[in-house]
């Protein structure tokens, strides 16, 4: 990636943190004359932790999302197409109502789990090397099996309100985190995108094709399981606290190896700076949506990420019948 | 020296032992699934095979991932490549220098196809970078599956002719491109070593015959028998 794409990437993330902390910027500007203590208050425990969760997220989503479609050499793998974010939920769900615990610690162990269950069953079920149609159904065949869970859980929940407290969530929401929730979804991540970084010259190698990169010294086992657990570590930890937000994961990359010359690999960065920026874009636009009540922000990524993913497969087939 | 001991792979490479002389090219031939491709795997440390291999006294299963790339490098019999990168850029990828990226793809001509996308390739074309890709690190040992697969005439004679004077393994299908160019040929035969030694005497020996039911006659290769599934003739 140049220097000056680098540059503008980090320069749009900024921008767009500072308008998701200061819009809407009038009530707060009052507030600040007249009760300065409550207006920082307002600006670090309510809307700190929203923009820092679109941020990293975004950010999540996208370097898993690369991490993944690298793994299984295909650019339409991601997070939520593969069933992960499903089976997250779904393991969120099961803890809350099912267990009974929900504390955002209890949360993100079933988050996490939930997660690690479905990437192992989409490995089991289409291969390390899937063809595009096998990945896709075996994701899909997940996602479906994990969203009739997710509802079953929900109808048994000893709470009559479940299917109405887990709505907004299961949509995906950004809205009325705490600091403590942004840390419980953030630090995971975080040190998930982090290790994710580290995979990125084995990710590269893997373009040369699974033998070749095993020639050349890398343990593609193991770097299939690394893959695994820290997409699951990520997402898991980042659906625990905002529930399932979709396509930000496909999208991002595809638009980060435009940068790297197509190296699915050295795109991983870049597609996270994307991914945090994508986000916070989707948080700000609900936000902004004059609807009365705020959108849930998955339903919005799903508006615009949906036409796009059909873009894709349209242009896909259309490369192939040539 | 390169010195293989114990090598095996799962069920299909027996336990085998091997040594190749610097500057060797050796032409492994077979029928489809004698092991020719299993060979290349376990040396090049692909599918946790067993046994060692040393390659000027290093032993390769240990040596760091910098070193590992002057040592040996693999060329696969599947020529795809998953995603859109510039011919140079697959190339780069074998960890060789700018300088040797640069003289490999003078070598082979790669001018202006190298700057291409390899998803708008021949196979052919594509074939030539990624051989480029195997040669480009110098290594000590070139484990190549079917290189001259998909090239044209012209191409398999230049890459056969390149690779004289180069430490290499060349599992191939030609037995005449093999007779013509190998140092020293190798028959594999149901995971196994059928015959090992230089190739007109392996040529005119028993192996030929028995490992692959054909025979030449009047300057043509025929079957044995015709018909007859040439391993019922052992």
């Amino acid at each position: 990636m140049s220097g000056r794409a680098a540059f503008l990437l980090a320069f749009l993330l900024a921008a767009a943190a500072a308008l998701s902390l200061s819009v809407p910027w009038g009530d707060l500007a009052a507030l600040f004359e007249e009760d300065r203590g409550l207006a920082w208050a307002v600006l670090v425990e309510l809307r700190a932790p929203r923009t820092l969760l679109a941020l990293i997220y975004g950010a999540t989503l996208a370097a898993s999302g690369a991490a993944v479609q690298a793994l299984f050499a295909n650019p339409l793998a991601s997070p939520d197409l593969t069933g992960t974010t499903s089976g997250a939920a779904l393991g969120a769900v099961v803890t809350a109502y099912l267990i009974g615990l929900s504390s955002p610690l209890a949360l993100s162990f079933g988050a996490v789990a939930g997660a690690l269950g479905a990437l192992a069953l989409l490995l089991a079920l289409a291969g390390p090397r899937a063809e595009t149609g096998t990945l896709l159904l075996a994701g899909l065949a997940i996602s479906a099996l994990a969203g009739a869970l997710t509802t079953l859980a929900l109808a048994l929940a000893p709470s009559p309100f479940a299917f109405y407290d887990a709505y907004d969530w299961l949509m995906g929401s950004l809205v009325d985190r705490s600091l403590a929730q942004a840390a419980f979804a953030g630090v995971p991540a975080a040190i998930a995108i982090l290790l994710l970084l580290r995979l990125s010259r084995p990710l590269d190698a893997l373009a040369l094709g699974e033998e070749v990169a095993e020639s050349m010294g890398y343990r593609i086992v193991q770097l299939r399981r690394q893959v695994v657990c820290l997409t699951a570590l990520g997402v898991g930890a980042c659906v625990a606290i905002c529930g399932a937000i979709g396509f930000v994961g496909l999208v991002a990359p595809i638009f980060a190896r435009r940068l790297t010359g197509g190296h699915p690999g050295r795109a991983l960065w870049p597609a996270a700076l994307i991914g945090a920026l994508l986000l916070a874009a989707a948080d700000l636009a609900v936000r902004a949506a004059p609807l009365g009540r705020t959108l849930p922000i998955g339903v919005l990524t799903a508006l615009l990420g949906a036409p796009f993913f059909l873009w894709l497969v349209a242009n896909m087939r259309w490369r192939m019948s040539r | 020296m390169i010195r293989a001991t114990g090598l095996a792979l799962a069920n299909r490479l027996q336990p085998l032992s091997l040594e190749i002389e610097p500057g060797a090219l050796v032409c492994l031939v077979g029928p489809n699934g004698s092991g020719k491709t299993s060979l290349l795997h376990a040396l090049a440390g692909i599918g946790a095979p067993a046994g060692r291999v040393e390659i000027a006294g290093v032993e390769v299963g240990r040596a760091p991932r910098a070193q590992r790339t002057g040592l040996l490098s693999f060329l696969p019999a599947s020529r795809e490549i998953h995603w859109p990168l510039a011919g140079r850029d697959a190339i780069a990828l074998s960890g060789a220098s700018v300088a040797q990226v640069e003289a490999v793809i003078d070598l082979l001509d790669l001018g202006t196809l190298a700057n291409r996308r390899m998803d708008r390739l021949s196979t052919g074309e594509r074939s030539r970078i990624l051989i480029a890709r195997a040669l480009a690190p110098e290594p000590a040992l070139l484990l190549l599956d079917e290189p001259t697969a998909n090239l044209d005439p012209l191409w398999q004679l230049r890459l056969l002719d390149l690779l004289g004077g180069r430490t290499a393994l060349v599992a191939m299908h030609d037995l005449d491109a093999a007779l013509a160019n190998a140092d020293r040929l190798i028959v594999m035969n149901e995971g196994r070593v059928a015959a090992d030694g230089p190739p007109e005497e392996v040529m005119a020996g028993p192996a030929i015959g028995a490992v692959f039911g054909i025979e030449r006659a009047n300057g043509r290769w025929r079957p044995l028998r015709p018909g007859a599934d040439p391993r019922s003739l052992r």
